[in-house]
């Protein structure tokens, strides 16, 4: 019995292997060759899928034809957590909402898990999505440097912008109202059919680390 | 005792964010103190206020540009109407890796932060001089912690002045970037910097050494916090060293960046040395220009 059991085991185990490998490569394969493909503006945005803080699997192709906002999260960031306590995420994306317009947080927080971000969403008041990225591989791919930086990327799956949420890099939130919202702006751009005017700015905030 | 600089820090808290703490030590990890280069201050001398930070081990706060993450350091000092504050000095920063190979520019260990204040020539001897100052930066290691702190003093207008910290004060003046090298007998001959017609090409900066360049030649380049560098190349050959960079994205008005070169000076001491040149979608000063500005 133990000499067909062990090779059993062992074909369980090189089954189990090729799976794992299946799964990668699907994985990858969802990023449409993913390295070559790196986040670029005016270039197609690479695909990810990951799970929101209820489970629920959320793909950036589930999107197409609408326009789609990301936000790198992180919520023990400083930075994130004067956003949040402002309200400029919320109050930016409950503006564009019914616009076709979608928004995203992607935590690449190694060791958040989704309860961790369900229960961020819950006191933070937060309707939209928490994606966990906990591997950093989204984050990688779009080539985040910090929480909050932001993507948008219209409603062709382009990539027109990477940057910070607006011109205020301070902790406290120093400029206030005065603050220019990059975001906000490039929606506006976005929606009337105009190039982003400022594709790209400095992003600011806390290190994703990798 | 009159004479006596009195420091009341009505606040000094490192604000700890909720989520953040548990990795985060609960101890201070920069304890800022305010400075000042005189007891008792003259009537039109200029003098020196400071605030003096010590940080935790392994721990760093930042320069005007901190680099690919992180918030510069800020003090501000308010005086009484008539008395003039300069601008903001901050001394040669160093590079340091962040999380991710990001770039970071700043200070370990310990620093200060000073300006120049210049009374009102007709301040009368006797008087009080109340001031404020207000400090705030963003502690990092692995997580980062903004911080504040607030004081408050008093000093004394004399017919003399008394000067104080002279020790400290000498200390940080000496790590502050020249900014009228032109001056300096030694090595640096001048500056240049270009900008190719329209925005969007790189940006060149030049210093010429009289001398064999100095060792380890560090660009540190001011640009306000919403651009970006981008494709950053510096080298040294012949007398020359050189940086280019892109702005990314070019700012609509015209701004004032200041660039620090930092080098190992032929005593093996880091010196540093500054100058600026304007960005914007319409620079004035023509291609190629020496646009060295103190």
């Amino acid at each position: 019995m133990r000499k067909i059991l062990i090779p059993a085991a062992a074909l369980l185990a090189v089954a189990l292997m090729l799976s794992t490998r299946a799964i990668a490569d699907h994985h990858e394969g969802a990023h449409k060759g993913d390295k070559a493909a790196k986040a670029t503006i005016g270039k197609m945005a690479p695909d990810f899928s990951l799970k929101d803080q209820n489970g629920k699997t959320v793909m950036l192709s589930d999107h197409k034809g609408k326009v789609v906002v990301l936000e790198m999260f992180n919520q023990g960031c400083p930075y994130v957590v004067r956003h949040h306590k402002a309200k400029t995420m919320t109050s930016t994306a409950d503006k564009y909402q019914g616009q076709d317009v979608v928004w995203l947080a992607i935590n690449p927080t190694p060791g958040k898990t989704a309860e961790d971000n369900k229960t961020t969403a819950e006191s933070w008041d937060i309707d939209y999505p928490i994606l966990s990225d906990d591997s950093t591989s989204v984050a990688q791919q779009y080539g985040a440097k910090t929480t909050p930086q932001m993507y948008i990327i219209d409603k062709e799956g382009k990539l027109v912008y990477n940057g910070a949420i607006d011109n205020d890099s301070s902790a406290d939130g120093a400029k206030g109202d005065k603050a220019t919202n990059y975001v906000a702006k490039a929606l506006d751009e976005v929606l009337a059919g105009k190039p982003v005017s400022t594709p790209e700015t400095k992003p600011y905030g806390c290190a994703v680390k990798y | 005792m009159r004479a006596a600089a009195l420091f009341i820090p009505v606040l000094a808290v490192s604000t700890l964010i909720a989520t953040a703490s548990a990795e985060a030590p609960e101890k201070d990890l920069v304890k800022a103190e305010s400075l000042v280069s005189a007891t008792a201050i003259k009537p039109g001398e200029p003098f020196k206020v400071g605030v003096r930070f010590k940080i935790e081990p392994e721990w760093h706060i930042y320069w005007i540009n901190p680099g690919e993450s992180g918030e510069a350091t800020k003090v501000e000092w308010t005086f009484p109407e008539g008395y003039k504050v300069g601008p903001l000095e901050y001394p040669v920063p160093v590079n340091f890796p962040q999380p991710g190979d990001m770039k970071g520019y700043g200070y370990l260990d310990e620093v200060m932060l000073m300006t120049t204040v210049t009374p009102p020539a007709d301040a009368k001897p006797g008087t009080d001089v109340p001031f404020s100052v207000k400090a705030k930066w963003l502690v990092c290691q692995d997580v980062c912690i903004p911080g504040k702190a607030d004081f408050e003093g008093r000093l004394t207008v004399a017919a003399a002045a008394n000067p104080a910290n002279e020790a400290v004060f000498k200390q940080w003046n000496e790590r502050l970037p020249v900014r009228n090298f032109q001056n300096v007998k030694g090595f640096v001959a001048g500056t240049k910097w270009s900008q190719p017609q329209g925005s969007d090409g790189p940006v060149e900066l030049i210093v010429n050494w009289t001398d064999a360049p100095p060792a380890k030649v560090e660009w540190f380049v001011g640009t306000p916090s919403d651009v970006m560098l981008k494709d950053e190349t510096s080298s040294t050959e012949g007398s020359q060293s050189k940086f280019t960079f892109t702005p990314v994205p070019v700012p609509d008005q015209i701004v004032k960046v200041p660039v620090v070169v930092a080098y190992t000076d032929h005593a093996g001491k880091r010196q540093g040395l500054e100058f600026s040149f304007k960005l914007g979608k319409n620079p004035t000063a023509p291609k190629g220009q020496a646009a060295a500005s103190n």
